[in-house]
C-alpha cells in the first residue's frame, strides 16, 4: 500500500478515533488560553493562582477555563494542606496528538501524489517537445 | 502558536515544477482529482470553483467505509502564490479547518506549504454571536429609548 493511499485509509478511519472523549478533548483545546494553560501544566502542578498569573483575565474566568479542562478530563485537581493544586492527565492529551499525526499523514501522503503527479506531468510534456 | 500547540499541522515540500504548474494543480479540477483523490477511493464527484466564495466539494466513497463527501469555501486565490479554503469532512462533523496553501518559486521548484488550522468549534462560534447580538439588542434599546439612533445593524462574526 502506498504512502498516498494509506492516508486516506487512515483519514476515513479517523471517524473512529473521534469519540465522545475525544471531541471533548479538542474542543477543550480550541481555546487559546486553555492551551496556554495546557503548557504551563506541562512543566508540573500548579495553583490556580500561578496559573491566572500570564493572564490579563479575572481569577473567576480562568476558573471558567479550568473546569473546562478538567471536565475534558486533561486536568485533576488536588488538595494539599490549603492549597488547591490542578495537575495535567495526559491520557486524553495521548490521544489528541495521535489525532492529529493522523491529520500530518493525510497531508504528508497529498503531498507524496502531488509530487508524482507533477513528475509524471513534466515527463509528458518533454516528451511531446520530442 | 509554537510545535507544542495541538491545533495546527504545517507540512512543506519542495515540488519539481513552476509555482504556476502547482497551483493549476490545486485550482484545475481535473489535475486536482488526478492526484488528490488516490485510486482505492472512488470519486463520485469532484467540484472546484477556485475563486473567492467558491466551493470545494469532493464526494467519494470507499468500500469498507462508505460514502463520505468533504466541503468547503474557497476564502484566498492568489495565483500562482496562496489558496486559502476551509475544509470540513461529513466524518468528522465539529470541527472545520482553515487550509492555507502557500506557493514559494525556488529557481523553476516550487516549495509548498500546507497549514491547515482547526477554526473554533461552530458551535462556540454561534454562541459567541448570539452574545453579541444580545449586547446589541440592549445597546439598540437603550439608544432608541434615548432617541440617539434608529436603528442598530447586527453584522455577522463569520
Amino acid at each position: 500500500m502506498t504512502r498516498g493511499r494509506c492516508a486516506w485509509y487512515i483519514f476515513n478511519r479517523m471517524v473512529e478515533y473521534r469519540d465522545a472523549v475525544l471531541d471533548r478533548t479538542l474542543a477543550a483545546l480550541a481555546d487559546p488560553t486553555r492551551r496556554a494553560i495546557i503548557k504551563r501544566l506541562e512543566r508540573g502542578p500548579a495553583r490556580v493562582t500561578e496559573l491566572a498569573e500570564p493572564f490579563d483575565i479575572s481569577l473567576n474566568a480562568v476558573s471558567k477555563h479550568l473546569r473546562v479542562l478538567e471536565r475534558a478530563g486533561l486536568m485533576r485537581r488536588s488538595v494539599r494542606g490549603r492549597d488547591h493544586y490542578c495537575a495535567l492527565d495526559a491520557g486524553p492529551m495521548r490521544a489528541a496528538s495521535e489525532w492529529i499525526e493522523h491529520y500530518r499523514a493525510f497531508w504528508e501522503g497529498r503531498l507524496d501524489a502531488l509530487e508524482q503527479f507533477l513528475s509524471h506531468e513534466g515527463q509528458q510534456k518533454q516528451r511531446r517537445r520530442r | 502558536m509554537t510545535d507544542a500547540t495541538p491545533m495546527m499541522v504545517k507540512v512543506k515540500r519542495i515540488l519539481p515544477a513552476t509555482p504556476e504548474r502547482v497551483f493549476a494543480a490545486w485550482t484545475d479540477p481535473d489535475s486536482f482529482k488526478q492526484w488528490f483523490v488516490p485510486a482505492s477511493v472512488k470519486a463520485k464527484a469532484v467540484e472546484i470553483d477556485a475563486r473567492p466564495g467558491g466551493h470545494l466539494r469532493i464526494m467519494a466513497r470507499n468500500d469498507e467505509d462508505g460514502d463520505f463527501e468533504i466541503n468547503g469555501i474557497y476564502r484566498e486565490v492568489l495565483p500562482p502564490t496562496r489558496l486559502v479554503f476551509t475544509w470540513r469532512s461529513s466524518q468528522l462533523r465539529r470541527f472545520d479547518s482553515l487550509v492555507t496553501v502557500d506557493f514559494r518559486a525556488i529557481g523553476n521548484q516550487t516549495e509548498l506549504t500546507i497549514t491547515d488550522e482547526w477554526l473554533p468549534d461552530a458551535e462556540v462560534v454561534r454562541r459567541r454571536q448570539q452574545g453579541w447580538e444580545k449586547i446589541l439588542a440592549a445597546m439598540a434599546d437603550v439608544l432608541v429609548h434615548s432617541g440617539e439612533a434608529t436603528a442598530v445593524q447586527v453584522t455577522q462574526i463569520r
